[in-house]
């Protein structure tokens, strides 16, 4: 559950960011959780509400968007998206593959007053 | 929702704006739904793009930099509790000879029964406790930089993380190089069911190898659970009780 340590680093981000940016209230914040990048969906939803409360993402519309894995194929240079338990050129079956997206965990925009 | 008069108009536009996406998204949205309409330009979007682990990956570079001036290389070990982390390094400290400048830092949620056991084979050891953490982060490492790892003592840091085969992975330490142990104990599909881990690793070792006899343990199938999630990745089969596989082991500890 390294859930929490996430979700109490957005609300450290957003927070440092309401100062800077000077805004007092978040009204939605945007994720993006990548198929390989060891987040839960799920447990980034169930900390939320309790982490950010008394701060400026309280009661915030928290928008996750899911990303695939997706690979670029050494051989034969197709972009597939494999599952992650089975990463592997889906058009060639060539397990030489690079990463090129799916693996982070990211705080696409806010909607700030 | 509108601080003027309350109502969630802004929400709904938002997701009425948002241009399809390929995968699903998902929405907390309040139960409590005005139909009342106005316009929201008191709001202004701020785009980041930036990483949520962006602090903890500035933090581990800074680490790998002191570590590569310092000439110290470092090894983050990851597996499920009970995998032989422990004891593998204790056997590994056996072996090791005044001229190895080893230090090792152990991570657990509370106790010190590994510093201890470790200790007690002549370690230069450190306990971690992370309490309520799951996982080290990066900033537990810096803490120790210049204190209990310092480049007189220290040519390789082997740093034995919480026994945890999701967390871990996931943070950054600013290691040289991942190693993740698998026992036989655990089965073969480990690293399908946590692929983030066994993906990330440079060595997969394979422990507690001596007990294959009394188990119904598949070689080629465990092999093929860890070429689906790594297909680069060195692996090693080793028992630390019987000695088998530990020269392989040391040798690629200290090259």
């Amino acid at each position: 559950m390294h859930e929490i340590s996430l979700v109490d680093s957005i609300v450290t981000q957003v927070s440092q960011l309401a100062e800077q940016e000077a805004f007092k209230k978040v009204f939605r914040i945007h994720l993006e959780i990548g198929a390989m990048s060891g987040v839960v969906p799920e447990s980034i939803e169930f900390c939320f509400p309790e982490l950010s409360r008394n701060s400026p993402l309280e009661n915030a519309l928290l928008v996750i968007r899911r990303t695939a894995l997706r690979v670029q194929c050494n051989p034969c240079s197709a972009e597939t998206e494999p599952e992650i338990h089975d990463i592997e050129c889906k058009k060639c079956k060539s397990r030489e593959v690079k990463i090129i997206a799916g693996q982070d965990f990211k705080i696409i925009d806010l909607e700030v007053e | 929702m509108c601080k003027d008069c309350g109502c969630q108009e802004a929400n709904l536009k938002l997701r009425a704006q948002w241009t399809a996406p390929s995968e699903p998204l998902q929405f907390r949205v309040p139960t409590q739904i005005s139909e009342h309409s106005h316009d929201h330009s008191h709001t202004r979007t701020l785009t980041l793009e930036k990483k949520v682990l962006d602090k903890n990956d500035s933090i581990a570079q800074k680490n790998r930099e002191w570590f590569q001036r310092k000439q110290i290389r470092v090894m983050n070990l990851m597996s499920s509790p009970g995998a032989g982390k422990t004891y593998l390094l204790e056997k590994t400290i056996e072996k090791l000879s005044d001229k190895n400048k080893v230090s090792i830092i152990t991570g657990d949620q509370e106790k010190d029964f590994d510093a201890q056991r470790l200790l007690a084979r002549g370690a230069h050891v450190k306990q971690l406790n992370t309490i309520s953490s799951c996982h080290l982060d990066a900033a537990m490492i810096q803490n120790e930089l210049d204190q209990f790892i310092r480049p007189e003592n220290t040519e390789l840091l082997i740093i034995e993380n919480v026994g945890n085969l999701v967390c871990p992975a996931a943070f950054d330490l600013g290691e040289s190089f991942r190693v993740a142990l698998l026992s036989t104990t655990e089965g073969e599909d480990k690293p399908s069911k946590y692929p983030l881990l066994f993906h990330t690793a440079d060595l997969i070792v394979i422990t507690k190898i001596d007990l294959v006899p009394y188990l119904d343990w598949n070689r080629e199938l465990c092999h093929s659970h860890i070429r689906k999630v790594n297909s680069q990745a060195q692996i090693l089969e080793i028992s630390a009780k019987t000695g088998e596989g530990m020269s392989v082991w040391l040798d690629l500890l200290l090259s």
